[in-house]
């Protein structure tokens, strides 16, 4: 996918969360986002998602701008696949509810359709005897597949995930992660806030370390990781790998 | 809770026997203490009396009832309103009828308000007033339970696609109904009780015949402890359907 990010704004009660932002990236299908905590990151991502409107700029996808009423939001949250850090199911839905609510209400499916995918996408992330539970009475990582799959299943142009495995367990998270492994051999396009660079390392085509509202390094995770050119992200390196 | 085992049915039926044992020999001790003629056949006489007024606070209620839902969904949504005067307005109507008795509101309501827009049928002001009342504490029941859906689903309406009316349709809405039935159905059942004080419009409800009853016979117990029974066989009802919906509607959170 092709992603351009023109002046991109935003603040809070006079808080510069995005301080300008600009890059362009004519073809990637791997971005992975890195940066402290509080840095922005995430509300670079939510913006990309359509959730947030920024104060200035604007957001290019395969050519096309991004338009901020919320209606084009509307449409353009129907068209990409977000999966949050935690909390991503509706509590009193089934893990099958969950999944045909957006096919059915968002995506105009059928109930025939909208069973059928979401039974076909049960069975694909091995689901398929949990289907009629609701998500207390799934572990956290059938929780965040169950997510996964209900993102995937509306047919997204590219996925979006905010940290998807920060909540589970470390026995857990590598089941999610190879999930997401799956979907990028698939071929599809996904951005992906992250702390494990490890698995960083194994998808990204291109990496950006955002910190204090701006992009300060992007490149490749390689050069990111080997060869990094501020102070900031030698110190980010040096907390989040000190004990691997 | 869920941790401990549920007790079984011979428990259940044994302390349930017990606690009732005890209540009816605390009653049985006071009225036998009681130096009272009882007259139950010059009360018995006026049976339709009180079947007919019972049958008038079940009408009102379920009139109200119906009502006050439609009410106070309006206003707990105005409440949460951008638009100003209609929050404003919410609030003020919340705080008003909360903070006034009904009495004074039905008296008000009935010589004031319908006089002057030319209502003369005081059923019908006394079904709007009643309405009205259980409005404004229905409202912040539905306005609490609203908020306590957190904001993260929210959130995740959003980022599936769902317009705001969708979220409230299938998101919010069943939720909160699952959460403020127990308080709704209280609620509920006030709205039977307090339909009581419509009597002084002379709405010829159940309290109001039992009060005729009473001064055709001078037997007050024998008229007051039938009211009793009635009132329990209407908001019993309601107890135990918001437990059966309680039940029907259960998941984890």
């Amino acid at each position: 996918m092709q992603l351009s990010l023109t002046h991109l704004s935003k603040s809070y009660n006079n808080q510069r969360v995005l301080d300008d932002i600009s890059i362009d990236l004519p073809d990637v299908h791997a971005l992975v986002i890195i940066g402290p905590s509080g840095g922005g990151k995430t509300t670079l991502l939510r913006t990309i998602a359509g959730l947030e409107r920024p104060d200035c700029g604007q957001i290019c996808i395969n050519g096309k701008p991004l338009l901020f009423d919320a209606a084009s939001l509307l449409l353009h949250r129907r068209s990409i696949g977000t999966v949050f850090q935690a909390f991503n199911l509706f509590p009193h839905l089934s893990a099958l509810d969950n999944i045909m609510l957006p096919l059915e209400q968002a995506q105009g499916f059928t109930h025939e359709e909208a069973l059928a995918t979401a039974q076909a996408m049960l069975q694909r992330f091995q689901l398929t005897a949990h289907a009629d539970k609701k998500p207390a009475q799934l572990s956290g990582g059938q929780q965040q597949r169950v997510a996964i799959a209900r993102a995937i299943a509306v047919k997204p142009r590219f996925l979006l995930f905010d940290e998807p495995t920060s909540a589970l367990d470390p026995e857990i998270t590598s089941e999610v992660l190879d999930i997401i492994k799956e979907l990028q051999d698939e071929g599809r396009d996904l951005l992906l806030i992250t702390h494990h660079m490890g698995f960083a390392r194994t998808v990204a085509d291109h990496c950006l370390f955002v910190a204090e509202g701006k992009i300060r390094e992007s490149g490749s995770v390689d050069r990111l990781f080997n060869q990094p050119e501020s102070v900031q992200l030698q110190q980010f390196l040096g907390r989040i790998t000190r004990y691997d | 809770m869920e941790d401990n085992e549920a007790p079984s049915l011979i428990s259940r039926l044994l302390a349930f026997a017990l606690v009732l044992l005890l209540l009816s020999a605390l009653f049985f001790f006071s009225f036998s203490q009681l130096q009272y003629g009882w007259n139950w056949s010059a009360v018995w006489q006026y049976r339709q009396k009180f079947l007919h007024g019972w049958m008038t606070t079940l009408l009102i209620s379920v009139a109200a009832l119906g009502l006050s839902l439609l009410i106070s969904v309006f206003f707990a949504l105005a409440r949460r309103s951008r638009l100003l005067p209609l929050r404003y307005l919410a609030m003020l109507y919340i705080e008003g009828v909360r903070g006034t008795p009904l009495l004074v509101q039905i008296l008000v309501f009935f010589y004031v308000v319908a006089d002057a827009f030319g209502i003369n049928n005081r059923y019908v002001v006394g079904i709007l007033t009643l309405a009205f009342f259980a409005g404004a504490y229905l409202s912040e029941i539905i306005r609490a339970g609203i908020e306590s859906i957190g904001e993260s689903q929210i959130e995740s309406a959003r980022a599936i696609g769902l317009s705001p009316l969708q979220t409230y349709r299938f998101v919010i809405l069943p939720q909160v109904v699952r959460r403020i039935l127990p308080p709704l159905a209280g609620q509920f059942a006030s709205l039977v009780k307090d339909s009581s004080l419509l009597s002084i419009i002379a709405v010829s409800e159940f309290t109001l015949n039992a009060q005729e009853v009473n001064a055709f016979t001078f037997s007050s117990l024998e008229s007051y402890l039938p009211l009793a029974v009635g009132y329990l066989l209407l908001t019993l009802p309601i107890s135990l359907f918001s437990r059966h919906l309680e039940q029907k509607f259960r998941y984890a959170t």
